[in-house]
């Protein structure tokens, strides 16, 4: 029998989405300053009207919602997914303002690509942008990479019962430290520290490459926050194309690469355990996967001679291959040459790396590498039971910080997950064919958005059918939060209109 | 009578030729659009391309980079510095850039520089000035942004009591 959601239940779930709508309205303090730095005043009160519109919403119902319960499971999982909604709303709000978005729909777009570090973007005139603007958007990456509740609960929730369940909720479910906000303020330690290291590598290789100073800078910080967060926003229309620097694709590639690895990992780095990198199953799973997924680009290039030498094959299809895999989605090429000059087999194999994503507990998206190599670890040891004697005994072993015996949970988890971003991507296909557009461009696309990639081969534009804006919005949701949180929300909506 | 139709081929003949030869010299007008396209078709030849100058001008050693945008895409320019010295509004949030010309042959894969999709410029023209572009507040905005900040004064001030007191009645 399905019961109805009591009083209490949103009372609950309002109070603590109000806490972290407080919190992610704090972060527009940054644009502001900015704005107020660079003499951008009409920028400066795009933000503050949705900084104060931000901070009423989220005080109204702390205040009206005001509760001494702590979340239980299924309120942390509809906190967690109405939260992303809300947070997509308000920070659309000063994108709409800018007027560099045909409606709001396409700001929302904007916002909900940031926040799940997709990429994809419905920008107009990027060129003749504001800081202030600019940087809003990858301050949306930011936030979106770490995770909304991570950033709430390192900063401004103590010793709150149930913490850990908000924290799941946003598909993170590897405790790095015994205690969650202490997890989530290890995650911010590793982000901020790489943030000032990782500006600054890429604002001298920018500086190399001859731009100035401040420019420099700005550059730096906002492609670091795309790269680390695996999001794929860059400053202008060109994306990594602008730089035209093979120094600036090669530190943007590190980068990426960190951001694609678990934070878990991370942390027994920090702590000097180096060999862990090498024994990981995760990160060689990963590397395997890349080399795989390489080969099908460089051979699919080499086969339509899409690029006159080796250097130029290397150069744009590992970079991409890379771009993909992480899940970042920055792009030296036009979207265009995707169809045009790649081919089927190049396509494929950056398709099949979208679709896979980097590793757990990372900021990037798609089915994880990990779940991927769960799935054939359970494959071979189905094959070794039907070709074994009845009295064989089997398990599978992997290596993930320390040695873990696979259970059938697990295996069934990684199983369902996988096909349940295979019937995402495939939704996502359908609906973009229903628009008119080619098989492989849907494909490509769908992907992409459910798999918060964020490459695109020119379906995604501001003249797109809002049908499919607002299914690729769904899609980069779904994606983010790895369906139980959204389903979660569902079955929330579904018990209060039959519920008993 | 076939004097008339002989000089009446030769006059077509004739207002041809300056056409072809300027085509071959000058190279073909295109847009980005056409650029991106049609870059198979386009690789290797002779282009003309006009647009605004955005972003940063990077110069590296004796040449640089620089990027020009028309009403559809942004386009990579690689030029000796020396064709760059007359440009001086780039386009950004407070300018709109130099409106340029660009004659130069566009690769879709520049070989000689790592496979980059670009035109090498032979000339650039200057054909309008860049200027500042205003940007004034709106008193719309203006206005909203006071009252709300009134709004989370009022709610900020009544906060902290409110709850004070539903924990003591919770409390009790």
């Amino acid at each position: 029998m399905l019961l109805r959601p009591q009083v209490k239940d949103f009372k609950i779930i309002g109070f603590y989405l109000g806490k972290l709508i407080i919190g992610f309205a704090l972060f527009m303090i940054f644009p502001i300053l900015l704005s107020l730095g660079m003499n951008e005043w009409a920028p400066l009160f795009d933000f503050l009207i949705s900084f104060f519109f931000c901070l009423i919403f989220g005080l109204i119902l702390n205040m009206c919602c005001y509760t001494d319960a702590g979340p239980g499971w299924s309120h942390g999982l509809i906190v967690v997914s109405l939260s992303w909604l809300v947070a997509g709303f308000f920070g659309a709000m000063p994108l709409f303002l800018s007027e560099h978005w045909n409606s709001f729909l396409d700001a929302y777009f904007d916002a909900m690509s940031g926040l799940t570090t997709t990429g994809l973007s419905l920008a107009n005139d990027m060129s003749h942008m504001s800081y202030g603007h600019n940087l809003w958007r990858h301050i949306l990456q930011f936030i979106g990479g770490q995770g909304i509740v991570v950033v709430v609960l390192s900063f401004f929730v103590q010793g709150v019962a149930g913490t850990f369940r908000l924290y799941v909720g946003e598909a993170r479910d590897e405790r790095v430290l015994p205690n969650i906000q202490q997890t989530a303020r290890f995650i911010w330690i590793v982000s901020l520290t790489y943030l000032v290291l990782g500006s600054l590598f890429l604002a001298a290789a920018a500086m190399w490459d001859g731009m100035p100073l401040g420019n420099a800078l700005f550059n730096g910080v906002c492609i670091f926050m795309a790269a680390f967060d695996t999001g794929g926003f860059a400053p202008y229309e060109q994306s990594i194309l602008y730089y035209h620097s093979p120094l600036f694709e090669a530190v943007t590639m590190v980068i990426m690469l960190l951001g694609a690895i678990n934070f878990r990992l991370h942390y027994v780095l920090w702590t000097g355990q180096r060999k862990e990198i090498w024994r990981n199953f995760e990160v060689t799973v990963l590397f395997i996967t890349i080399m795989a997924t390489f080969m099908l680009v460089a051979t699919g290039l080499s086969n339509t001679d899409s690029y006159p030498t080796a250097v130029a094959v290397f150069r744009k299809g590992f970079y991409h291959l890379m771009s993909a895999h992480t899940g970042t989605g920055f792009q030296t090429i036009y979207p265009a040459e995707f169809i045009n000059d790649w081919g089927s087999l190049s396509l494929f194999g950056l398709i099949f790396a979208m679709g896979l994503g980097g590793c757990v507990s990372s900021t990037t998206g798609g089915i994880k590498t990990m779940r991927l190599g769960i799935v054939a670890k359970t494959f071979a040891n189905d094959v070794k039971y039907y070709v074994s004697p009845e009295s064989a005994v089997f398990f599978e072993k992997i290596h993930h910080i320390k040695d873990v015996i696979l259970s059938d949970k697990q295996m069934r988890s990684a199983l369902l997950i996988t096909l349940a971003y295979t019937a995402l991507f495939f939704f996502g296909s359908a609906a973009g064919m229903a628009c008119g557009y080619p098989f492989m461009d849907s494909v490509f696309e769908s992907v992409s958005a459910a798999g918060n990639v964020g490459l695109s081969c020119g379906i995604t534009s501001p003249t797109m059918p809002p049908v499919l804006k607002v299914v690729y919005i769904a899609q980069m949701w779904v994606g983010r939060l790895e369906f139980i949180s959204v389903f979660a929300l569902l079955g929330f909506v579904y018990a209060l209109v039959r519920g008993k | 009578m076939r004097r008339i139709i002989l000089l009446f081929f030769m006059a077509c003949f004739l207002s041809l030729l300056p056409r072809v030869h300027a085509e071959a010299g000058q190279g073909v007008r295109v847009s980005s659009k056409e650029l991106i396209d049609r870059a198979q078709e386009m690789d290797g030849r002779p282009v003309v391309f006009q647009g605004e100058v955005v972003g940063d001008i990077m110069p590296r050693r004796a040449v640089a980079w620089f990027n020009v945008r028309d009403q559809h895409q942004v386009i990579g320019i690689f030029a000796p510095r020396e064709l760059i010295k007359d440009i001086v509004y780039r386009g950004n949030y407070d300018y709109r850039g130099d409106e340029v010309e660009v004659e130069g042959i566009f690769f879709r894969a520049a070989a000689d520089l790592g496979g980059e999709f670009c035109i090498v410029a032979k000339n650039i023209t200057i054909i309008q000035s860049g200027f500042l572009t205003p940007h004034p507040v709106s008193p719309v905005k203006r206005n909203l942004a006071v009252w709300l900040f009134g709004l989370v004064l009022c709610l900020l001030a009544i906060r902290a009591p409110m709850i004070a007191h539903l924990s003591r009645r919770r409390a009790s």
